[in-house]
């Protein structure tokens, strides 16, 4: 054990020469009434919850390199000022979060008692944190596990980062080593189920997404970019202070924040909670947690970018000045026309770190190839699907466009999968020789996809400028195609007089190719592999917006 | 005095009653201390972000299976709640409430974390040793920077330990960071480890003040606590406490030690606390009950030993 801590401690002290820059936790302009205007607070100090450790107790027990999913979810208790008093919650408001995050088991302590971290190769829908407010009845309620996820989203983000993750859960840990009554925060609610006793803690850092500017007043999307929530929780077996839940949300709600997916997960814990399990199957291991939630501008990833965006837009609108009917004007339907949305990037578009992630849907609604839906990564996606790569592209952003976005362009590539298609989709993509089908009837089909998308400036579907230099971004959009990441995209600028012409003169651009099969395919008619659909344009409506990554 | 013993004699009587608990309880909290309009129904008392220092918990103690560490804590009150909904917010009417605690720990064992870092489990001394738990009513908020107005000479509620059911520590092997990231930096630079950990305590109630608690009562009582708290470094929601108490009157014990890097190279180790307390309330059995369990107890090698040789 000498021999642990003297190693443990020599090589911190070498880390420690490179001290992590942190800068400290900010005050935050807060309402609590949702009514736009702010107060400060400090931090979140939450109530006693409830946390599942989905796949937490697996035959016989954790290993590692074992993989499970935290789920947690409780009520706020209070907000809390920058010199500690308290801000208590409004009369007739409640908030709530819920949260899922992968881990991987580093480390085994015992049974049941891991030492565990961010699982970053895991799918995308499995890592969110969500804050959610509600003035209405029913109150979210701890033993039905119901109503933490419901009325209206305020925060949004991914976990980057298990700082600490640690559990003890065994029953020699128990008073004279016998299990315990699971649920003894007042009745018993689960006949007599037993449980381990357990202790420990998960401390994680999450990028933020979006906030809503009613409760979150005076944050640009730029401070939202920087900003950066610490989560601490305690974690204990048997409940005490709270009842043990009887579902948890295993989703978020996507891009859109609505709607929320209900909650679907209903632990299963075995004879006793955490007991030794020998022989399956797969069980999960609850417990109570206490959580509290502080903020704090973070620092960028340099090179590194993610997007949010949504829009919709017809196939070959060449006309950046010239919108909205184009789609619906078009009666012989000539063009596919189509919506697309999604956030991509986060929470760490590092390689290293087990990114992208991120979640695409794109709706081709009318046209040639029908009215189909093809999405990846997000929840409601085959787990298969997913975001491989990003590429950012085209330095310096255009003003005000995400104003400390280090980029213009990016590109995305990654499998997808078809959720829903007509029968002119099907009749079309069978034209082509591609039997495509729902992916409720081919599960294991996937499709290679590639998207490139341009943030050129506000708002993302017009010129701001009164004199446009259309036949230059015309041109530029002619010029950048739809080609692999590693091809070099033309620079936007270059095509203008100058950076303040370039982006006031065209709106932002959209453009994406599905493949026959999960192989990259090439952009053109004279590829040999080429794509079964292709549409790109200038956006009719929508915007697209690039961000920094921050960690 | 007679009483209190009762209750701890009985108390070990209910832990020999293995796996069988009681819900934990509602009581009523006097929140003024003085009867009318005051008096809320509550469940558990959910206490704000606060301090631990490890003394002796710091890897140059030296730390090692076996070392003994001892914990001091103290907190402001954020809230006492009943099923989960707010009665009382500390400082409401001008009452604020603090809780103080000390205890010993031993560590049990020290293994790699996986990742770079270390992980430390504790359990109980193998020998008793001193202990105290205390809520204190007070007229301000204690200040977790300077460490002061946590404790008090007359607490509403005492208690000592008497179980750790897990107590753990994991210190990762990213780099240091500032300890204060709580506002302003207040700490002139001082580093620390990243690190995570729990205390799942069981304590036994041996005071209250009938003035805050009038449905308790010590005497007629066995009054076991439930607390446990996250256990967290850098301080990301409250500020390093300069001082902390060793005996739960006042700040007599300036926090030194903690080495260049908190959780390093110093011999003891500060950490962000969260706890929250619930209480469990039993009757104290009959002298003829106490006797009965008793006898039971003594028989229970007996009736073995019968099993063991049948």
């Amino acid at each position: 054990m000498k021999r642990v801590l003297e190693y443990f401690a020599k090589s911190l002290a070498v880390s420690a020469i490179a001290v992590s820059v942190a800068t400290a936790s900010t005050t935050i302009k807060f309402d609590p009434n949702g009514a736009g205007s702010g107060i400060d607070v400090g931090s979140f100090d939450w109530l006693y919850g409830n946390a599942v450790n989905v796949g937490g107790n697996p035959a016989n027990g954790l290993v590692v390199g074992s993989k499970f999913v935290i789920l947690s979810q409780a009520k706020l208790n209070s907000f809390v000022a920058p010199d500690s008093s308290i801000i208590p919650v409004p009369a007739g408001k409640e908030f709530t979060f819920v949260y899922s995050i992968p881990v991987v088991v580093t480390a085994v302590n015992g049974p049941n008692s891991p030492n565990y971290r961010l699982d970053t190769s895991a799918p995308p829908d499995q890592n969110f944190l969500e804050l959610w407010v509600k003035d209405t009845l029913p109150l979210a309620n701890d033993l039905a596990g119901t109503g933490f996820n419901v009325t209206k989203r305020i925060l949004w983000g991914n976990v980057t980062n298990v700082v600490t993750g640690l559990l003890t859960a065994q029953l020699g840990a128990c008073p004279s080593g016998q299990a315990q009554l699971f649920d003894q925060f007042h009745a018993d609610d689960y006949g007599g189920k037993l449980t381990v006793c357990a202790g420990g803690s998960t401390q994680f850092a999450a990028d933020i997404i979006t906030l809503d500017a009613d409760y979150f007043p005076g944050f640009t999307q730029a401070q939202i970019d920087q900003l950066v929530t610490f989560f601490n929780s305690s974690n204990i077996a048997p409940f005490h202070q709270a009842d043990p839940s009887q579902k948890f949300v295993s989703d978020d709600a996507g891009a859109a924040g609505t709607p929320s997916p209900a909650p679907d997960v209903i632990p299963n814990l075995g004879n006793v909670n955490g007991g030794i399990n020998t022989s399956g199957p797969t069980l999960d291991f609850q417990n109570q947690a206490d959580a509290n939630q502080a903020f704090q501008p973070g620092t960028e990833v340099p090179g590194t970018c993610r997007v949010t965006y949504g829009g919709n837009d017809k196939n070959g609108n060449v006309n950046p000045a010239s919108f909205g009917s184009a789609c619906s004007s078009d009666k012989g339907k000539l063009q596919n026309c189509y919506t697309f949305g999604g956030q991509v990037g986060a929470p760490t578009a590092d390689p290293t770190q087990g990114g992208p992630f991120g979640e695409h849907t794109h709706h081709n609604v009318s046209g040639p190839a029908g009215d189909f839906v093809f999405r990846a990564g997000t929840h409601s996606a085959p787990k298969s699907t997913r975001i491989t790569a990003t590429a950012c592209k085209d330095p310096d952003a255009c003003q005000p466009a995400a104003a400390n976005a280090k980029f213009k362009q990016i590109d995305f590539e990654g499998t997808g999968s078809f959720r829903t298609l007509d029968a002119t989709a099907i009749n079309y993509f069978k034209s082509l020789g591609v039997d495509v089908q729902p992916d409720s009837a081919k599960p294991d089909a996937v499709y290679y996809f590639r998207v490139d998308m341009d943030d050129l400036g506000e708002p993302g579907n017009k010129p701001s400028s009164k004199h446009p230099d259309t036949a230059n971004a015309i041109k530029f959009f002619n010029d950048d195609q739809n080609n692999p990441l590693a091809t070099a995209d033309p620079t936007f600028i270059s095509y203008f007089a100058d950076k303040k012409t370039a982006c006031t003169s065209s709106a932002d651009v959209y453009q994406m190719l599905i493949c026959r099969d999960a192989t990259p395919c090439g952009p053109g008619t004279n590829n040999p592999n080429p794509p079964i659909y292709a549409v790109r344009g200038f956006l009719t409506g929508g915007n697209i917006q690039i961000h920094p990554i921050i960690k | 005095m007679f009483k209190k013993s009762v209750a701890a004699m009985s108390f070990c009587c209910a832990l020999g009653a293995a796996g069988v608990a009681q819900a934990d309880s509602t009581f009523v909290f006097d929140t003024n201390g003085a009867g009318a309009g005051g008096q809320v129904t509550v469940d558990a008392f959910d206490w704000l972000f606060g301090n631990v220092l490890a003394l002796n918990g710091g890897p140059a103690a030296p730390l090692a299976v076996g070392s003994i560490v001892t914990d001091l804590y103290q907190a402001n009150l954020n809230s006492v709640t009943l099923s989960g909904a707010n009665q009382f917010t500390n400082g409401a009417g001008g009452s604020f409430f603090t809780v103080v605690a000390s205890f010993s720990e031993r560590v049990t064992a020290i293994n790699p974390d996986g990742s770079g870092g270390i992980t430390a489990n504790f359990n109980d001394t193998l020998t008793p040793s001193p202990s105290f738990f205390q809520i204190c009513a007070q007229s301000a908020l204690g200040s977790d920077l300077a460490g002061t107005g946590f404790g008090c000479a007359n607490p509403i509620l005492s208690g000592v330990l008497t179980d750790i059911l897990v107590a753990n520590t994991t210190v990762s092997g990213a780099a240091p960071q500032l300890l204060d990231q709580h506002g302003a930096d207040d700490w002139a630079g001082q580093l620390s480890v990243l690190s995570g950990g729990s205390a799942n305590l069981q304590l036994l109630i041996t005071g209250v003040n009938s003035a805050y608690f009038p449905t308790l009562s010590t005497g007629t009582q066995i009054i076991t606590s439930f607390t446990n708290t996250s256990l967290i470094t850098p301080f990301h929601e409250t500020d390093p406490s300069k001082c902390f108490t060793t005996t739960g009157v006042a700040c007599n014990f300036a926090t030194t030690g903690l080495g260049t890097v908190n959780g390093l190279n110093g011999t003891n180790f500060i950490f962000q606390a969260d706890a929250n307390t619930s209480l469990v309330v039993a009757s104290v059995p009959e002298p003829a009950t106490i006797a009965l369990l008793g006898l039971g107890l003594v028989m229970i090698p007996v009736l073995s030993k019968r099993r063991k040789s049948s």
